[in-house]
């Protein structure tokens, strides 16, 4: 077996616990302080599961497409999926027209089943806020009535009061506002 | 007995190894109490305490909104986990209820709650209940490849091979710890160990490198089996005691230590000591039919009484289903009194699952009633070289015997000889007997 | 060789001719992926406001209890993907994978092949991070501008996934006033990496997502 040797530079907090068994005795020339380690990383993966847009994959994709779809590559998603997709919009909102952004049920599956998430390079993040429309997703963004209103609100976000909000507003700890961002585990 | 002697003997030149397992005690010594004393006294379960607190946390957070329904599932996975620690069957039962609750809630369209419950159900021994949830798994679509994998487990359960070879096929894939396994169990059932243990080493490795605590456990305790068949006491042991050091509470490695300490050392005060600090951390039936068993070979009426009769009062407290249907065959057979309640029991095991094991419960009972022809009829057309399990093939032999049919016997004589590790030393006079 | 099947679990016969058989022990352990399941993915700009964030969880619903013994599993690995001219195919990658209580992050580098497969780029290092033991304050490291963390987190998702789940069941018609977070109380295996955005090429818009893929 083929075992691609690499050298990585790791920070010297990891030095203790770095080490692997590895079989070319040779190939570890010298320690320096920020040790070198040599690891196998050789080996080809394989696609288990892919995330794009929050809930997409939940509330869309039927059971018996959903081992499909975790594996197929966002480019082939649209051609298969999309009418999937609707189908399955209008199984949710039989009256739907168009939402929010104006999108009628193919445009607006044609969107979603290519599931990516889409990130501006220039503008503030945010997944909806008002003006800016998907600059990508922060942790704070209330994805999910995002997509309730935009599923059930219709064309002035005024439809089906009782199924555009699931009322939790807001994350159960704060963010912080420097790296790595997420709050500390409980 | 003359004769019996001369075979003995004649056996001790033939396969002197075979024969220096059985008899030498002192260089038979394998285990070593300082290597597992340890895990003897281990008292506090952390693993065990852990499953309480988290019970406890999403009991908590269901009481406070019991309309999320997946937690319902959570609940579940920590009832099942008790109840592979503790073998609470009760606790079993509270999974299913859950995972049965959960399936309502989602009306039924989530194919991982089928899994669960099928899951649920291959531990009760309700194996087509499991295939129809399973079949419901399938149909859903979600996780196919999961689906697939239990459904081999079930196909095999119930004996129906070509079927359970379809799903191999299906989940072929040479890197896959959960195919290597399944893999291993198929040799196995085919008779052939050596192909077995190497797919359940590179299983093994898979854990390891994985550095998945959850299978490495599994793998090793599996593997101390595999090794043990093999005749490799030795690795058999090294296995027991690293599952061990990965699960100090692991009670089926110290059974399995203490099966070697029995079977293999014969040493049975020693086993006894063992199981005596496993009762108090995993109080299954079966367990009191190994004191039993030990009991017999210490010639102590008395324990293996005692034995039998606080197995037979677990059952009696507890509702186990079909579970120990295999069991109480076995023992109920033994008992003129007994017998005919232990072939319905068989009978119902073969409509529960026909397989050649189910159709050696028939069999046995047959020939324990006196119906020695209907036993043949029955090993003849369901068990002989259908099923290469010792007690199995133990069976196959004494009904052969009491039709007279001797020269079927000494292929079958050979092999148990080489199983009388596994087969335990209270067998050994019998075997050699055939 | 032997022939005889093989007792799985132990195999007692004596004279009772009892056999014992620890059937259930054979009994696979559970099936479900668990570790390879993307519980999150989120893309952002970072306070420094020349650098974008990715965000990937996986394994939800771990428990404060549970957390202790959480784990990424080392045979897979975590593959940030940028498409950045717009035609949904990855033009770099982000790869982040555990080794030894380590995460290791490669990239961004062209994939070499698109798509379901990958190899790890080990020809682009970008550095690497203890991972943060549970209780711990947070281990970052900065390396070629690229900063990094891997371990439990807050699960910073929050949805009413039960009254979600039964109004797509049919036995409720609206969500509740206030709505109960599911993900409440609740951590994740998080991977986080910050670089600077002129490490992603393209202008304007990148199209992300994140992949598990297994060895």
């Amino acid at each position: 077996m083929k075992t691609i040797k690499n050298i990585v530079a790791t920070a010297s907090i990891l030095t203790s616990i770095l080490f692997v068994g590895c079989s070319d005795d040779d190939s570890f020339t010298s320690q320096p302080i920020d040790s070198q380690t040599e690891i196998d990383f050789s080996g080809t993966y394989t696609q288990q599961d892919q995330m794009g847009r929050p809930a997409i994959n939940t509330v869309f994709v039927s059971s018996g497409n959903k081992d499909a779809f975790n594996t197929t590559t966002p480019s082939a998603m649209g051609a298969s999926f999309q009418s999937a997709f609707q189908t399955k919009l209008l199984a949710l909102n039989a009256g739907y027209t168009t939402n929010l952004l104006g999108l009628d049920a193919p445009t607006f599956t044609s969107v979603l089943a290519t599931d990516v998430l889409n990130v501006s390079t220039t503008a503030p993040t945010t997944f909806y806020d008002g003006t800016n429309v998907l600059t990508g997703r922060a942790l704070g963004d209330d994805v999910i009535d995002v997509e309730l209103i935009l599923i059930f609100g219709g064309p002035m976000a005024a439809d089906n009061p009782g199924l555009t909000s699931d009322n939790v507003g807001s994350n159960d700890k704060a963010f912080l506002t420097s790296f790595p961002y997420l709050a500390s585990p409980w | 007995m003359k004769t019996n002697k001369i075979i003995k003997l004649i056996l001790l030149l033939v396969i002197p190894f075979v024969f220096s397992n059985c008899t030498s005690k002192k260089s038979n010594q394998i285990t070593n109490k300082e290597d597992y004393k340890a895990y003897l006294e281990v008292n506090d379960n952390k693993k065990l305490q852990d499953i309480n607190k988290e019970i406890e946390f999403w009991q908590t957070k269901f009481d406070a909104a019991p309309n999320q329904s997946s937690y319902l599932i959570t609940l579940a996975s920590q009832y099942s986990r008790l109840f592979e620690i503790k073998g609470s069957i009760d606790d079993l039962y509270k999974a299913e209820k859950l995972l049965l609750e959960a399936n309502e809630k989602f009306v039924e369209q989530n194919s991982g709650i089928h899994r669960a419950i099928a899951r649920n159900y291959i531990s009760q021994h309700r194996f087509k209940e499991a295939l129809s949830h399973l079949e419901k798994a399938e149909k859903l679509g979600e996780n196919r490849m999961g689906t697939n994998k239990m459904l081999f487990d079930v196909y095999m359960e119930l004996g129906s091979y070509d079927s359970a070879k379809e799903k191999l096929t299906a989940i072929q894939l040479p890197n896959d710890f959960d195919y290597l396994i399944r893999l291993a169990k198929w040799n196995d059932h085919k008779g052939d160990l050596d192909t077995a243990i190497s797919s359940m080493e590179k299983a093994l490795k898979i854990a390891e490198n994985e550095n998945n605590k959850g299978l490495k456990i599994w793998v090793y305790s599996n593997i101390g089996d595999f090794y043990g068949h093999a005749g490799r006491i030795d690795d058999s042991y090294k296995y027991y005691l690293k599952t061990l050091e990965e699960d100090n509470n692991n009670t089926y490695a110290l059974k399995g230590i203490a099966w070697i300490s029995f079977s293999h050392e014969r040493n049975p005060e020693q086993a006894l000591e063992i199981i005596n600090t496993i009762e108090s951390k995993h109080l299954v039936p079966d367990l009191y039919l190994l004191k039993a068993e030990i009991a017999e070979f210490q010639n102590n009426k008395v324990e293996e009484a005692k034995a039998i009769k606080t197995y037979n009062e677990i059952l009696a407290s507890h509702d186990y289903g079909d579970m120990y249907n295999k069991y109480n065959v076995l023992l109920m057979a033994e008992k003129p009194l007994q017998v005919d309640a232990a072939l319905k029991i068989a009978q119902k095991e073969i409509e529960n699952r026909p397989t050649p094991e189910s159709y050696d419960l028939l069999a046995w009972s047959y020939f324990k009633i006196g119906e020695k022809e209907k036993a043949l009829e029955i090993i003849e057309k369901y068990t002989i070289g259908k099923s290469f399990e010792p007690n199995i093939v133990y069976h196959n032999a004494e009904i052969l015997k009491a039709n007279n049919k001797t020269a079927e016997i000494a292929p079958m004589k050979k092999e148990l000889l080489a199983s009388i590790y596994e087969l335990g030393p209270s067998l050994e006079s019998k075997i050699k007997n055939l | 060789m032997k022939k005889s099947k093989i007792l799985l679990g132990l195999a007692l016969t004596g004279v009772l001719a009892i056999t014992l058989i620890a059937a259930d022990h054979i009994d696979a352990p559970a099936v479900a992926g668990g570790k390879s399941d993307i519980t999150d993915f989120y893309a952002f700009q970072g306070s420094n406001t020349d650098n974008m964030v990715f965000v990937a969880n996986v394994q939800g619903l771990i428990t404060p209890t549970a957390s202790s013994s959480a784990s990424f599993d080392e045979n897979v690995m975590v593959e940030f993907n940028i498409d950045n001219n717009g035609d949904n195919v990855e033009d770099l990658v982000i790869q982040a994978i555990p080794r030894n209580g380590v995460m290791f992050f490669f990239g961004p580098v062209a994939p070499g092949t698109a798509g379901t497969t990958s190899m790890v780029k080990t020809e682009k290092p970008l550095g690497s991070i203890s991972i943060t033991p549970y209780g711990s304050e947070p281990i970052i490291t900065t390396n070629n501008g690229a900063k990094m963390f891997a371990g439990l987190r807050d699960d910073p998702f929050f949805f009413d996934f039960g009254q979600y789940s039964a109004i797509i069941a049919g036995t409720a018609t609206s969500f509740n006033n206030p709505g109960s977070d599911t993900f409440a109380g609740s951590n994740v295996m998080s991977i986080v990496v910050e670089l600077p955005k002129s490490l992603l090429g393209g202008t304007g818009t990148l199209n992300t997502w994140v992949e598990t893929k297994k060895k």
